[in-house]
């Protein structure tokens, strides 16, 4: 791809509003002289990866031929995975409500009252209010519940992923979100351990020791019976929250092969952190419809220079996390690309061109189309946040009104209907 | 009986969305109810003495398939790809139904024996339940729980998609405040009306039918099956019995023009000085008429004689045509066994023309319009008169008015031609009193008059299309749903909706098909055989033949010497003149 070729995919894709943030960004911080810089440092990186992705032999390309795949595909069982996550604001309580959702076809089978051709199941749910003492998730109360709830969501949506994958013979799992998650952040002093109940049901097995019923151990632990499985597992992420890892990882693969020298490495790490650039927006100027990256493994818990930020406490456990071998797919020309992540040691070249199918049976939205199944699937929809809420409401009041006590129901009635700064707290004459 | 309500198996969905005292929607299990189907739905309301457990009715207005899981560009893809929807990862079975009820009413308990409907006052809780009930519920439900009334029904035939639960009108309120089946070409009108006039000979009540076309001859050829009810064929023919000239003038008036006051002052005179025999037909009375206008009209005016003569002559003609054609119709049916009487004198002889236990069936076939018009208002007028007279001389009846768009033409048709259009308006409007029903039938709805139609308390409209007969009948119909009214058009055969006072509430109705009734020797003609076997008159022939050999007459100018050209004069156009 030639300098202008990329100068107009620069163009276009900020019609499209995805480098609208990058330029809001330079305009507020920068120059006008910096801010007219922004493209043409653009253009030159974008030219400079192209380059040399493809001088490597580093992005292949699949063929799209629903004519002729989706007949191969007759009789394979698929299946895609998603959790959903109540989003409940309720005061004096921390609710969460994790749910996990699975969708399993058959493409090319008629459904008979003896053969399925779709299952739909909720496979792994947690309902819990993470204030109270008496726990059903977490042994333990603990400060930051935001970290308990990622936590949570992240090892339900693999506990559900492991149990489909034991008692399911699959071609292939898809999942909505990394397969790998980081998990150094809740390796804190403190973190509550999962009741042996929820790490039974997570795992499918008995006798967890408490260190092992840990947030780390107890998701490596599913990760790896995961990848023990033999089946195709992979994690497709729709944004990918501004990550720069496999743009890294290229640079890297650059300065071995004598491309790059160290400088002008860490002058291009410079532009992409200042302007925000993350791997899907250089990658997105670079593949076209139908290539992808060919996979590299990449460490989702961080390259060399962030061990050191690992918790001692669980240093030896996170060195064992498998790595996830990253591929980029451009499913089509105006949508940006998608990460894939899978194990090591699969057959990506399959799992891409399910992807790259599946995701163009929505033309325009441009993601595998099982995985926005049962994301409606498993959504948890408003309403019922509301019931919780009101649910909650109510019995927090009937507690305080059986107290007898005036200020206590005073405290209730204007904890549930009024905010900080409301009326009913302006100071009295 | 009553816990049906209670019954899980018999739960059809979940209340869903806004609800209010008008309608609700609510999620449809798959299969477990169709469109025009009747609901249930337990809530509670308040009362006078406190809350109470109400039954919520409803009619099933629209149901929704959505299928949330399948993106609308999905379908584009495969569409443009030529790919099977199967033979992807897209999912088919997670579609799910949304329905809409039209509430009916209200009861206090789901007793069947105690099922009397009340307005709504209060809306149906949201995640309530939604049932179906059993078939002996809705039966009571759509006919009442007053016994007196459930004597006099008319079966009608059963609901749509629910063979077990019968449809039937009540009775009084079609004979005395009128019936209009309206429907398409083929929508099932005759059907509908069969299945009507049925039920009302078993219950001998007295009718009279304006059959323009003869599709109700088959009853004189099915009385045996009608209960041995006396189906009597009349054809009209009009004669003069009284003194007074009452007739005569109607017949001007409706027929020919309206006369003026001199006009009519020298038409009396005709009548004085005419020769009249009681019973003489009405065409031969006019003949005598118009005879007279020579010898009597010394002092008149010669424009008003004139006048007088012209409206009597069209008269005569027109009763004349009316005659012959008439006679030329009935004259193919006698040898298929049937027999057709002249048509009493309705002002003198009322009584042998309504009677319990007969239909009177008058065939207008072969009349014009105007001409039927104006036949079906003397007939109506003077059968009215002695209702309205409270004489005693005729029971209450019932006339049918088929094509009735010909009878009361709506304003943008010309109204001012058409005779019955008065007094049908006149029968309608006070019909109720005297026990004087009309059942209009029409394929035409939007040519209706609208005030005679919206004077119909009852409808029953069949399969329709044209939008301005669907619109008119919405306009008219007060108790029609938009989504009632689009339905309409996807109704089959014998299928239709009911509303108005002969029922509870509207209903979706499949009509009871009277196969028994369908006559067995006049029926719809195979034109297209008729016209294969068909060969010229061979006398006519002949003749054609005989004269297509004769010699061609030369052409006029044909063998003339050809004119010569004309001399070359110079033409000095534009020129200047010498």
């Amino acid at each position: 791809m030639d300098e202008d070729e990329v100068q107009e995919r620069i163009e276009t894709r900020i019609s499209l509003g995805h480098f609208m943030a990058n330029l809001l960004r330079a305009a507020g911080a920068d120059s006008a002289e910096a801010q007219e810089s922004f493209a043409e440092h653009l253009r030159h990186t974008a030219r400079l990866l192209d380059q040399f992705l493809r001088d490597d032999g580093g992005i292949a390309r699949i063929e799209y031929r629903p004519g002729s795949y989706w007949p191969e595909q007759k009789g394979r069982r698929y299946g895609f995975v998603d959790g959903g996550v109540a989003n409940v604001a309720l005061p004096g309580a921390a609710p969460l409500a994790v749910r996990v959702g699975s969708y399993l076809v058959r493409p090319g089978v008629e459904e008979t009252e003896d053969e399925k051709r779709e299952e739909f199941a909720i496979d792994m749910h947690m309902v819990d209010d993470l204030y109270d003492p008496s726990q059903d998730i977490y042994d333990d109360v603990f400060e930051d519940v935001t970290k308990l709830r990622d936590a949570a969501r992240i090892i339900a949506e693999a506990g559900a992923c492991r149990s489909i994958l034991e008692r399911t013979e699959l071609d292939a799992l898809l999942v909505q979100g990394p397969l790998i998650n980081p998990v150094s952040p809740y390796g804190t002093p403190g973190f509550p351990a999962y009741t042996s109940d929820k790490a039974r049901k997570l795992s499918g097995r008995t006798g967890h020791a408490e260190k092992e019923r840990h947030f780390i151990p107890l998701y490596l632990e599913i990760l790896e019976r995961m990848k023990q499985s033999g089946t195709t597992v992979a994690g497709v992420v729709e944004r990918d929250g501004g990550g720069r890892r496999f743009i890294k990882n290229i640079l890297d693969r650059m300065i071995e092969r004598g491309k790059l020298d160290n400088a002008r490495r860490v002058k291009t790490e410079k532009f992409l952190k200042r302007y925000g650039l993350s791997d899907t927006q250089l990658l997105d100027l670079i593949l076209l419809e139908g290539e992808y990256v060919v996979p590299i493994p990449v460490n989702r818990q961080g390259d060399r220079n962030e061990q050191n930020k690992w918790p001692a406490d669980w240093k030896t456990w996170i060195e064992r996390f498998p790595l996830a071998l990253t591929s980029f797919v451009k499913p089509s020309e105006r949508a940006q690309p998608l990460r894939v992540e899978t194990f090591e040691g699969t057959a990506v070249e399959d799992l891409l061109s399910l992807v790259l199918h599946t995701s163009r049976l929505l033309p325009r939205y441009a993601f595998p189309v099982g995985l926005d199944v049962v994301d409606r699937f498993a959504k948890v929809p408003n309403w019922m946040g509301r019931q919780i809420a009101t649910g909650h409401k109510v019995n927090l009041l009937r507690k305080a009104f059986a107290t007898d006590d005036p200020k206590v129901r005073d405290y209730a009635v204007r904890m549930l209907s009024a905010t900080g700064r409301d009326w009913l707290y302006r100071p009295k004459l | 009986m009553a816990d049906w309500i209670k019954n899980k198996d018999r739960r059809i969905g979940t209340v869903v969305g806004d609800a209010s005292t008008d309608t609700y929607g609510f999620i449809l299990k798959s299969y477990g109810a169709k469109l025009g189907d009747i609901v249930a739905t337990p809530t509670d309301v308040p009362g006078h003495e406190g809350n109470y457990g109400a039954i919520i009715w409803g009619r099933v207005t629209s149901i929704n398939r959505v299928n949330p899981f399948f993106p609308a560009e999905a379908a584009q893809e495969l569409a443009e790809q030529d790919t099977s929807l199967l033979d992807t990862v897209l999912s088919t079975t997670r579609d799910y139904l949304q329905a809409e009820v039209l509430i009916l009413g209200a009861t206090r308990t789901s007793d069947a024996t105690n099922l009397k409907m009340s307005p709504v006052t209060y809306p149906v809780k949201p995640a309530a339940g939604v049932y179906t009930p059993p078939a002996e519920v809705i039966r009571v439900l759509l006919t009442g729980e007053d016994d007196r009334i459930a004597k006099a029904k008319l079966h009608l035939g059963s609901l749509i998609g629910r063979q077990d639960v019968e449809v039937s009108l009540q009775a009084n309120k079609i004979v005395s405040r009128h019936l209009a089946i309206l429907a398409m070409t083929g929508g099932g009108k005759t059907v509908a009306a069969r299945r009507v006039l049925r039920e009302l000979t078993e219950i001998r009540y007295p009718i009279l039918i304006l059959d323009p076309h003869g599709d109700y001859l088959a009853f004189f050829e099915k009385q045996k099956e009608l209960g041995g009810v006396d189906v009597k064929l009349f054809y009209p023919s009009i004669r003069i019995y009284g003194q007074d000239s009452g007739v005569v003038e109607d017949l001007i008036a409706k027929m020919g023009h309206r006369m003026t006051d001199p006009q009519k002052d020298f038409f009396q005179t005709l009548v004085g000085a005419t020769r009249f025999d009681a019973g003489m037909l009405a065409e031969r009375y006019i003949q005598d008429l118009v005879q007279s206008c020579g010898q009597n009209n010394a002092g008149t005016h010669p424009g008003t004689v004139n006048a007088v003569r012209r409206s009597l002559e069209m008269v005569r003609r027109a009763l004349l045509s009316m005659q012959k054609n008439n006679e030329r119709l009935m004259e193919l049916l006698r040898p298929k066994g049937y027999t057709f009487a002249e048509l009493p004198d309705p002002e003198t002889a009322p009584d042998d023309i309504i009677r319990p236990g007969q239909i009177s069936i008058l065939y207008l076939a072969g009349f014009d319009h105007l001409t039927q018009s104006a036949i079906a208002s003397i007939v109506l007028e003077n059968l009215f008169a002695h209702r309205a007279q409270l004489s005693g001389r005729i029971a209450p009846f019932m006339t049918v008015v088929e094509e009735a768009h010909n009878f009361v033409p709506g304003r943008r048709e010309g109204t001012d031609e058409t005779p019955s259009l008065a007094t049908i308006r006149k029968v309608i409007t006070e019909g109720r009193k005297f026990g004087t029903g009309l059942m209009l039938i029409s394929q035409r709805p939007s040519r209706l008059d609208e005030t005679i139609l919206s004077q119909c308390n009852s409808f029953l409209v069949l399969r329709l299309v044209n939008p301005r007969d669907k619109n008119f009948v919405r306009s008219v119909m007060e108790n029609l749903s938009e989504s009632d009214a689009n339905v309409l058009q996807s109704f089959g055969p014998g299928q239709g909706i009911v509303s108005g006072q002969a029922v509870r509430f509207p209903l979706l109705v499949d009509i009871k098909f009277d196969e028994d009734l369908v006559s067995t020797t006049i029926g719809d003609e195979d034109f297209v055989s008729r016209a294969a076997e068909w060969s010229m008159n061979p006398g006519r022939k002949a003749n054609a033949d005989a004269v297509d050999d004769l010699p061609e007459a030369p052409k006029p100018g044909a063998g003339t010497r050809k004119r010569a050209p004309l001399p070359d004069v110079p033409f000095a156009a534009g020129g200047k003149r010498r």
